[in-house]
C-alpha cells in the first residue's frame, strides 16, 4: 500500500461516489481513527497512572516531561496496536455503512481499491 | 452486440416464445433487459451517488458523535488540552518535529508547546502512518470478499 493512508482514502471515496470535499472528510476520518486510538490507550491504563497524567496536565508541562511521562505510561508499540485496531474497525464500519447504497458498478470500482490494500 | 448481450437476447426469445402470454414474465424479463442489462448508466449511478454520500455523511456525522461518549475523563482532559495530532506524535514514539495536518484540531495547546507546535505543523507525513495502512488492510481484506 502506499505510504500515506490519504490516498488510499481518496480512491475508496472515489470508487463510492463521494460528491463532497473528500479531503475534509478524510481529515475527519484519520482524526476518528486517532481519537479511538488515544482513548483505549489511555483510558485503559490503571486508574493511578491515569490520576498522574491528569495532575501532568494540570502543571503545564514541557514537551519533553510530557512526551517523557505518557511514554512511559503508554508505550509506542501499544499505541501502534491500538491506532491499527481502530483505523480497521472505523474503515471496516464505514463501509459496511455504505455498501447497501452502491450500484454495482460501484462496488465492483471499491473491490479493485480494496484488491490494492 | 457483445456476446452476453446475445445470450440474454437469446434467452429472452426463447422464453418469449415458450411462456404464456398471461403471465407477466416477458414484460418484466424485457423491463429487466432494458434497465439492467441494455441502460445501466446514468440516472441509476446519479442515484447512487447521492445515496452513497449521504451514508457516508451520516456515519462520520454519527460516529463523531459517539466518539466523546466512547471517550473516558482522562483522554477527554489530554485531548481537551492538546490536540489530536500532538498527542499521537507523542504516543506514536516520534519526537516533536511536527507533521500532522490535523494537528491543530482540538486542544487548548499548552503554552510551552504553542510555538514549537505552530512551526513544526504541516508538513506532510504522518505518524503511525504504517499502522493506519495496516489497518486500512486488514479491513479491505475482510470487507472484500463480500463484494
Amino acid at each position: 500500500m502506499n505510504t500515506d493512508p490519504k490516498v488510499f482514502l481518496l480512491k475508496v471515496l472515489d470508487a463510492i461516489g463521494y460528491a463532497e470535499d473528500k479531503a475534509n472528510f478524510i481529515e475527519q476520518f484519520l482524526s476518528l481513527c486517532y481519537q479511538h486510538a488515544i482513548a483505549q490507550s489511555v483510558d485503559t491504563l490503571p486508574e493511578e497512572q491515569q490520576d498522574k497524567i491528569r495532575e501532568l496536565l494540570g502543571e503545564q508541562p514541557d514537551y519533553k516531561t510530557l512526551l517523557a511521562n505518557l511514554s512511559q505510561y503508554v508505550p509506542a508499540e501499544t499505541f501502534n496496536l491500538n491506532l491499527q485496531k481502530a483505523t480497521q474497525e472505523q474503515f471496516k464500519s464505514l463501509v459496511e455503512s455504505v455498501l447497501p447504497t452502491l450500484s454495482n458498478e460501484q462496488k465492483l470500482a471499491l473491490k479493485a481499491v480494496l484488491d490494492s490494500a | 452486440m457483445s456476446a452476453i448481450h446475445f445470450i440474454v437476447w437469446e434467452i429472452y426469445l426463447i422464453t418469449s416464445l415458450v411462456s404464456s402470454s398471461t403471465l407477466p414474465f416477458d414484460k418484466s424479463f424485457k423491463a429487466y433487459y432494458d434497465e439492467i442489462v441494455m441502460d445501466n448508466s446514468s440516472p441509476e449511478m446519479q442515484q447512487g451517488n447521492e445515496s452513497s454520500t449521504e451514508a457516508t455523511k451520516n456515519w462520520l456525522k454519527k460516529s463523531l458523535e459517539n466518539i466523546g461518549g466512547a471517550m473516558g475523563a482522562t483522554a477527554k482532559l489530554l485531548l481537551k488540552v492538546l490536540p489530536i495530532g500532538v498527542v499521537a506524535y507523542i504516543l506514536t514514539g516520534h519526537n516533536l518535529s511536527f507533521d500532522f495536518s490535523f494537528a491543530a484540531q482540538g486542544g487548548d495547546v499548552l503554552g510551552a508547546l504553542k510555538d514549537e507546535i505552530e512551526k513544526s505543523v504541516g508538513q506532510n507525513m504522518s505518524a503511525g502512518a504504517d499502522f493506519v495502512n495496516n489497518g486500512l488492510k486488514d479491513a479491505s481484506n475482510a470487507i472484500k470478499e463480500r463484494l
